[in-house]
């Protein structure tokens, strides 16, 4: 029994296009494009993709605010878009830069209001809030207006708002963005913890390669609005190898390197590029390499991110 | 609790923390209050130069400002939040309104409640009262406290009609906020002068399209036995409760349709 069904699902877009200075095209754009899959509960799933590949419509319909051009979508067994009303109490959202907190009233008067829009029980209310500010630990601000608050202090209300009501579901979209390494771990763990022990079913986006490997269970990874890739987070990371990138300042320019294991992308002056998997070649082994061959001025390295995931993916489904 | 009370609750924890911030609320009251009194300045200037305007004098036309203030601001007090549409849209914050079990209408009017607003709607009050007591020797009769009073309630009623229509252009053509802004300071402009100085497609157009002749123009034309325009029986002009009732349902079934039709910010 799955929680979250989509079935060929396409949303269509109206898009109006400037040719020339009184002329418009009409256009119609898929956003999504015959999607299919379902979720459990109790699943802690990954959605990932390109800008524009289609994941915040599909949120979107899952959440009720839009219809599907086509296709059946079902969360806990009812069309969201015709029962928005009705799948509201059921799931939770938090959309990164979104605010869903009043602005000028103290943290604490936007979770009361909430559990009257929900209609929460007053004593389940009582026990959910005080669960939520312990493991969010935000009762040193509780009492402060919201626009006071720290982005991170912002996102834990945020967290706790969307889930005042106990909802079953929680769609988020970039909860960890612009957060520092402190605030992230923070949530990184609530929401496991609600995840293992409540058995919500989370469904999140984000550019976080640590969210992922933290939090989710299973990947699936859109590109122009259809599904390309969608099974355990394990499988994926085994199956694709992920390259690393050195950039290095050489004290003088110099001609292209070639070194085992690693390619060469770029050579700009005195600054060279490698790509290199990590199972091929340590990091250290090839800075000794470079090392060797020339005077090694500056480098940085970089690990590969949600972006070389996802592009590496959809490269090797199309 | 009810949807009605929930929006009451909200109303009330921003007024309590408005009035938490005591300089910055009187600074808006005063600002208001400039605001008033130079729009009661300027009819005063016209009338310096003129005795009478479409055969209303001063002080009738003051009445018929000072009533139609009264529905403006008690219209604004109430729907002020609609201003903030066009950006909720825009920004994609209307989508939280919308997830939520609740009418996205009523989340939307509390979510910008502005105590200052109802300053505006005190001095509105008193500048009728002042007018209708000291210069124009009104009756204080049931009849005319009745009729006045009706007329600003269903006034902000029309008026408020008006600005959800005009507000929910904001969820078919992006970027229509300009727009929206014009239609709630042309509504004030048009209503605080008699109809009957305007040019009659104009005349016709407030008084049969948007109603907003009915606001305050009507029943203050009947309330000093003026000749009403277009020919109409006399009564007809007291029918703005009618009129507001219409135009309500009108720009419900508008708001509806519009939220059915919006699609979001941000693909």
């Amino acid at each position: 029994m799955s929680i979250i069904e989509l079935k060929h699902v396409t949303r269509l877009f109206l898009v109006h296009e400037r040719k020339g200075v009184f002329r418009r095209e009409r256009r119609t754009v898929e956003a999504v494009r015959d999607i299919s899959f379902s979720i459990a509960p109790g699943e802690f799933v990954g959605y990932l993709g390109a800008n524009g590949a289609g994941k915040s419509t599909t949120i979107k319909m899952l959440t009720g605010i839009l219809a599907p051009s086509s296709g059946e979508i079902r969360v806990c067994g009812k069309d969201p878009f015709r029962s928005r009303r009705e799948i509201a109490y059921h799931f939770g959202a938090m959309f990164g830069q979104r605010m869903q907190l009043w602005w000028d009233l103290p943290l604490i008067d936007s979770f009361d209001q909430l559990h009257y829009i929900y209609r929460v029980p007053d004593d389940q209310y009582r026990a959910r809030l005080a669960e939520l500010v312990e493991i969010l630990d935000l009762s040193s601000f509780l009492k402060v207006a919201v626009r006071q608050l720290s982005l991170g202090q912002r996102i834990r209300g945020e967290l706790a708002a969307a889930m005042i009501h106990t909802p079953a579901i929680l769609f988020l979209d970039e909860p960890t963005i612009g957060l520092d390494l402190v605030a992230k771990e923070r949530v990184r763990e609530f929401l496991t913890q609600i995840n293992r022990r409540h058995g919500i079913t989370i469904m999140l986006t984000t550019h976080d390669m640590a969210d992922l490997e933290r939090m989710c269970s299973r990947l699936i990874v859109l590109a122009d609005g259809q599904t390309v890739s969608d099974g355990p987070l394990d499988e994926l990371f085994g199956a694709y190898k992920l390259e690393r990138t050195l950039t290095v300042d050489l004290s003088e320019p110099c001609e292209s390197m070639i070194i085992p294991g690693a390619r060469s992308v770029s050579v700009d002056g005195p600054r060279q590029v490698f790509r290199f998997v990590a199972q091929d070649l340590s990091s250290a082994d090839l800075i000794a390499q470079v090392a060797a061959r020339a005077k090694i001025i500056d480098l940085t390295l970089k690990e590969p991110d949600v972006e070389d995931l996802v592009r590496a993916i959809t490269k090797a489904e199309s | 609790m009810s949807t009605i009370a929930i929006y009451a609750r909200l109303v009330r924890l921003q007024v309590r923390s408005q009035l938490q911030y005591t300089t910055n609320f009187l600074m808006s009251v005063l600002a208001t209050f400039l605001f008033t009194s130079l729009d009661l300045a300027t009819i005063l200037v016209i009338f310096s130069n003129i005795r009478t305007l479409g055969g209303w004098t001063a002080q009738q036309v003051l009445l018929l400002y000072g009533a139609a203030a009264s529905s403006y601001a008690l219209a604004d007090m109430l729907l002020g939040s609609l201003d903030r549409l066009p950006q909720l849209i825009r920004e994609g914050n209307f989508d939280s309104m919308l997830f939520r079990p609740r009418s996205p209408f009523f989340q939307l009017l509390a979510s910008d409640f502005m105590l200052s607003r109802g300053g505006r709607l005190a001095q509105s009050i008193i500048v009728v009262i002042v007018i209708c007591t000291v210069y124009i020797h009104i009756a204080w009769t049931a009849g005319a406290i009745l009729v006045l009073t009706v007329a600003v309630i269903s006034g902000a009623v029309i008026l408020g009609a008006v600005w959800v229509a005009g507000a929910c252009i904001s969820f078919w053509i992006e970027g229509a906020g300009e727009f929206v802004n014009t239609f709630s300071s042309g509504a004030l402009f048009v209503t605080q002068y008699p109809l009957n100085i305007y040019a009659q497609w104009l005349q016709a157009t407030v008084t049969f399209i948007i109603p907003i002749g009915f606001v305050i123009y009507m029943p203050t034309s009947y309330l000093l036995h003026k000749a009403p325009i277009f020919d109409m029986p006399s009564v007809l002009r007291l029918s703005s409760p009618l009129v507001a009732g219409a135009a309500t349902a009108a720009a419900a079934a508008l708001w509806r349709s519009s939220i059915r039709h919006y699609r979001s910010a941000g693909g």
